[in-house]
């Protein structure tokens, strides 16, 4: 019997080894064949770094100023402010009004008689722009994953994405839980805390200007706010401009992880949207893990990951541009992937490294 | 116990014949699946020239007409390895089933009962969540670990049920369970307490062959040559040992020694197997029950044949997984469980035999 193993053993091997040396001598050397005319799909020979759009550009007009965004800290230690410059005079000054009814995710209403002063926010987003409007003494709690600003570190955790401490939650006596996720909505309306779960932003950028607005409404600081969401708006309206005269730009692969992508009807789709960069998962709804052999077929121009080496390190995958010229972009994920009021510092990021040059 | 007895009066006659008939279909069918799955895929690129790139690269051909060297990369670096991979952990999850469900005298083993797979997740998850590099070139580390992470499962299963002085199998079923459920608790809590991205692991663990390269194959080989020549090689052994202990004592088999090596043959494929395609139920489990109820209960003949099914069932499974909602994948897990229970079922009613029979 031992010798029936070592038998089938060593002609395994064999065969092994056979087939091991075969695929050694094909693989890497084989020249690529030259293509002939009727090919069904044009192999770009082009760095993206040099193309631009389509259509010649405009006169340069004068652009407008971007405002430099900077934090400070006040003598109260927690208040941050986003903007150097004191609100610019151009707006009428708003106030704050009081009861104010807000339109929760399911259409009812929530009505407020006055800023709540203990909330616990459950989501990056939503701490990010509270503090962001100088409201983020209002925050008692949130979960274990926020991490900006840096003041969020005197705040309790009380949990995280697949825990929350209900019991710990109550002791804190928040007077507004805002939640991202529904998950534990229930369990708090039950214990008899008041809970808001605004309408999800989905894939509207300038809906994200109105969340500003609403969080400036709820917590009284209705000016901050506004300042907050008509930076960010003409921000967006401003790279919508500069890109107004182009037809497309390069064709795009983003991966989030294991060839994951943002097809339609996400935020990030609408960032390629935005610019004009033509997403190769156009007929993927929501995200989708797109297949490897679709991916070379539409051959992306630009390629977006957090996790690089997992695309360098696919020998399938070294024909595609990007990844010849060791040029995968990495993108920020704190910026684009909180749809907070960093966000378009990560959308503008994208816009100055796809289209160098064209912004100032 | 009728058929087993059966058997064994063969052996004893040795007027069994090795099925080859059986294993030509099984591997013409394999071949045949083979063929689909690298003519078939979610881009559309005609059988002729997938053809002419094949030879192309195997030499026998210098030319390929109007091809592009996209399509050159989409059969021959995506799914010529794909399909290959697939193969590959079919046969080895197959025939590790059936070894199993021999070894254990239980129907329901399957390659993950004796923790394989809890182990595994586990070693993948450790390296995943350490933040340690985990590729290096070519290779990942992440297979390795959960290579590690698997046999460490089974083997302190295995010191648990020789310290209880009880080394009956069962024991060891029962102290498989334990060490998984463990392992799986352990995965658990270190998920739960680290960094939000979890995408890539999760979708490791729900299994897949979207990351199969050739050197994933080239690297499983070895290891599965070596378990399955030992699972093979023991076959006969296997049929004795669906008879008590002692009557196979008495027909001079070491059912200890032919235990131990057994289990670590079957664990080597399976942990081999998982440390690339991530964990791929459900193959193991119905590869052997459809060849026992097909085809009887000689291990001899169940044992090649569950490896042939379990490969042609994964390549095809693997096959609608990425087609049927192209330009998206699914987990391969999904399909076999979706196409394999029903399929199962229907073998299990057509088939008036009792499936108890074989064990």
């Amino acid at each position: 019997m031992f010798r029936r193993v070592l038998l089938s053993t060593s002609i395994a091997f064999a065969l092994i080894m056979g087939m091991t040396s075969c695929s050694e001598e094909t693989s890497p050397k084989q020249p690529d064949p030259a293509a002939p005319a009727s090919t069904p799909v044009p192999i770009q020979t082009y760095n993206h770094k040099k193309i631009l759009p389509s259509t010649p550009i405009a006169a340069p007009t004068s652009l407008p100023v971007i405002k430099e965004i900077e934090r400070q800290r006040s003598s109260e230690g927690r208040i941050v402010q986003y903007f150097s410059a004191p609100s610019p005079p151009i707006y009428e000054k708003l106030t704050a009004q009081f009861p104010l009814t807000v339109i929760t995710r399911n259409g009812s209403e929530m009505i407020f008689n006055k800023p709540p002063e203990r909330i616990i926010a459950y989501d990056a987003a939503a701490v990010e722009t509270i503090f962001a409007i100088g409201q983020g003494h209002r925050i008692i709690g949130t979960h274990s994953w926020v991490s900006h600003p840096i003041d969020v570190e005197d705040i309790e955790k009380v949990g995280d994405a697949f825990n929350m401490n209900i019991e710990r939650i109550l002791d804190l006596d928040p007077d507004l839980v805002f939640l991202f996720y529904p998950t534990f909505k229930e369990e708090l309306e039950n214990a008899g805390l008041r809970v808001l779960l605004l309408e999800s932003v989905d894939d509207d950028l300038m809906g994200m200007a109105n969340t500003f607005r609403t969080w400036g409404q709820i917590t009284g600081a209705v000016n901050e706010a506004e300042i907050l969401a008509e930076n960010f708006e003409s921000r967006i309206t401003e790279i919508k401009l500069i890109l107004d005269p182009y037809h497309s730009g390069p064709s795009v692969f983003q991966d989030v992880g294991d060839l994951w992508t943002p097809g339609n009807n996400t935020l990030m789709g609408s960032v390629f949207q935005l610019l004009k960069l033509e997403n190769v998962a156009y007929d993927v709804d929501n995200y989708g893990q797109l297949s490897p052999e679709v991916i070379i077929d539409r051959n992306p121009q630009i390629i977006i990951s957090s996790t690089p080496d997992l695309l360098y390190n696919n020998p399938a995958f070294n024909k595609l541009l990007p990844i010849k010229n060791k040029d995968i972009f990495e993108s920020n994920d704190d910026y684009l992937g909180i749809s907070g009021p960093r966000f378009i510092l990560g959308l503008e990021e994208l816009a100055n490294e796809f289209y160098p040059g064209l912004f100032k | 116990m009728k058929s087993t007895a059966n058997t064994s009066d063969q052996d004893i006659e040795s007027t069994y014949k090795y099925p080859w008939n059986k294993i030509t279909i099984g591997i013409v069918s394999i071949f045949i699946c083979a063929v689909i799955g690298v003519a078939v895929g979610s881009v559309y690129i005609p059988v002729t020239s997938v053809f002419f790139i094949l030879f192309s690269k195997l030499n026998f051909l210098n030319e390929s007409p109007g091809l592009t060297s996209a399509w050159h990369t989409i059969i021959w670096n995506i799914r010529f390895p794909r399909v290959v991979l697939a193969l590959l952990v079919g046969a080895s999850l197959g025939i590790s089933g059936a070894t199993y469900q021999g070894l254990f005298k239980n129907p329901l083993a399957d390659p993950y009962l004796i923790g394989v797979a809890s182990g595994a997740s586990l070693g993948a998850t450790i390296v995943f969540l350490s933040g340690i590099p985990s590729t290096y070139g070519y290779f990942s580390l992440l297979p390795i670990a959960a290579f590690c992470g698997g046999i460490a499962a089974v083997f302190i299963a295995y010191l648990i049920s020789i310290k209880s002085g009880n080394t009956h199998l069962s024991t060891l079923l029962l102290a498989g369970l334990a060490i998984g459920a463990f392992a799986t608790a352990i995965t658990g809590i270190l998920m739960l307490r680290s960094d939000p991205d979890l995408r890539p692991l999760l979708s490791w663990l729900m299994g897949g062959f979207i990351r199969a390269q050739w050197s994933h194959s080239i690297l499983i080989m070895p290891y599965m040559i070596v378990g399955v020549s030992f699972i093979l090689g023991y076959s006969r052994v296997l049929n004795t040992m669906q008879l008590e202990g002692y009557y196979a004592e008495s027909l001079g088999v070491n059912t200890e020694k032919t235990k131990r090596i057994l289990i670590v043959s079957a664990t080597l494929v399976t942990a081999t197997a998982v440390s690339f395609s991530g964990l791929i139920g459900f193959v193991g489990l119905i590869a052997p029950h459809i060849i026992r109820l097909l085809w009887g209960t000689d291990y001899r003949t169940l044992l090649p044949l569950s490896a042939l099914a379990g490969a042609a069932f994964l390549i095809l499974a693997d096959l609608t997984a990425r087609t049927i909602v192209s330009p998206i994948e699914l987990p391969v897990g999904i399909i076999t469980a979706l196409v394999g229970s029903p399929f199962f079922v229907y073998v299990l009613l057509k088939t008036k035999r009792s499936s108890v029979d074989g064990y």
